[in-house]
């Protein structure tokens, strides 16, 4: 009887663990998708505000809540990050976050129909891909896919071409030729160059 | 015509002699001195000749022709988007690429109108170095070529036969006119990307290499690379 008891246990568990894992796994795929398009439904929206001030007011919050701002800082410097004392560190988080609000905040001021479509939600090693389309008028469309792990957004890639590894290339050889203090100079012109609108 | 064989002799051995180095379709720059001087000497004259030139075109010329206009030269550089399909293997790419032809050469007006991508038949755009690249070719040296842009020794061969395709296949009757046109018209559609560049980039050369290299990647799997790479890229 006791044999029973433990062979019919045993079964359940067998069964109901793999669906338990492939129940969180749609439902991590579900808040991945959400997760997107809720930022482009903001992009959509920002895109119709008049004034660079009055759109990063609006897009500030989303990115904060989308984007894994502290993890992009990190593999952003590389090698440099893991030298930064801990203040440094959430300085640059800061400024990186500045940086990508007004960046967003110069691109999206405009609105011309464009529509965002979302195709599909992929599970990869260690996280998960949303595979969406920029659909434009008169212009091909543009492939954007949204790179997540523990939820949020860490890289979007454009055509084939990852914002997060350009900026690594980038800030890594502006550290190794003029030092991480040029580096933060750079970061500020081009933020105040994308609020000035030039 | 043995200026046509000699180009592509030369092409095909500047690929075999600068391949096989490099991490598989990553960024290798060793040449970066010579490729960041022929950057700053391009930059340069673009900046004060093409880029006002493009510019004046863009500002006198309606949308409608500006689209027929590139689409006149991308329909000729679709005969090697064809070739190269059939080399990788890729029938159903070579046939769309060779359907596009027939069918924008014809009712499109010597290409002038994009028939074709009404009918969802796409510009494959293949190329010599992608072909390259399927054939094993996965690691390549990074060049930037004056006046031409970024590259590698893998696709240089592409790069030069892009830039000459129209003069190849037309020959004495292309007009040096008809150059200039595919060339500020290819500028003027660059516009809207060297923007961004210059809105993002702190160090533009690098961002330039980077891009190139990425773009190629994306490319060379037809805009479907292996999707884990972007993550374990990233593990450090």
């Amino acid at each position: 009887m006791r044999f029973t008891r433990t062979l019919i246990t045993v079964g359940f568990l067998a069964f109901s663990l793999p669906l338990a894992a492939d129940q969180a796994q749609a439902q991590a795929q579900d808040r991945a998708k959400q997760l997107v398009e809720s930022f482009h439904d903001a992009l959509v929206q920002v895109m119709q505000i008049p004034g660079h001030g009055s759109r990063e007011a609006y897009i500030e919050p989303h990115i904060a809540s989308v984007f894994d701002t502290s993890r992009i800082a990190a593999v952003s410097l590389g090698r440099a990050w893991r030298t930064l004392p801990d203040v440094e560190q959430m300085a640059f988080i800061e400024l990186l976050n500045e940086l990508i609000v007004a960046t967003y905040a110069d691109r999206f001021d405009a609105y011309s129909r464009q529509q965002f479509v979302t195709d599909e939600v992929k599970a990869v090693r260690t996280g998960f891909v949303v595979r969406t389309r920029l659909r434009r008028d008169a212009a091909a469309d543009v492939a954007l896919d949204y790179f997540l792990r523990d939820d949020k957004v860490f890289n979007v890639v454009a055509d084939g071409v990852s914002d997060l590894s350009l900026r690594r290339a980038d800030y890594n050889s502006i550290i190794k030729s003029e030092g991480y203090e040029r580096l933060l100079e750079h970061i500020r012109d081009k933020i105040s160059a994308a609020r000035s609108g030039t | 015509m043995t200026l046509r064989l000699c180009l592509v002799c030369v092409c095909l051995l500047c690929s075999a002699c600068g391949t096989l180095l490099g991490p598989e379709h990553g960024v290798f720059d060793r040449g970066e001195g010579f490729n960041r001087a022929s950057y700053g000497l391009t930059d340069r004259v673009d900046r004060s000749v093409l880029l006002p030139v493009a510019k004046g075109y863009d500002k006198v010329t309606p949308g409608w022709l500006q689209s027929g206009i590139l689409n006149v030269f991308e329909n000729l550089r679709t005969v090697g988007s064809s070739i190269n399909g059939l080399l990788q293997a890729k029938p159903r790419a070579s046939a769309t690429d060779l359907a596009r032809l027939l069918i924008n050469s014809t009712i499109g007006v010597g290409g002038f109108f994009d028939v074709a991508s009404r009918w969802d038949l796409r510009f494959q755009q293949e190329d010599f170095g992608q072909t390259l690249a399927v054939w094993g070719v996965t690691r390549s040296r990074y060049v930037y070529v004056p006046f031409l842009g970024p590259s590698t020794w893998r696709d240089l061969p592409s790069t030069i036969i892009r830039s000459t395709m129209p003069r190849l296949l037309l020959g004495y009757e292309y007009h040096w006119a008809m150059s200039a046109l595919d060339i500020v018209s290819a500028r003027e559609d660059l516009i809207a990307s060297t923007r961004v560049r210059d809105a993002s980039a702190l160090d533009p050369y690098a961002f330039t290499r980077d891009a190139y290299y990425q773009r190629r990647k994306f490319l060379i799997y037809d805009g479907d690379p292996p999707l884990d790479d972007f993550f374990d890229e990233f593990d450090d």
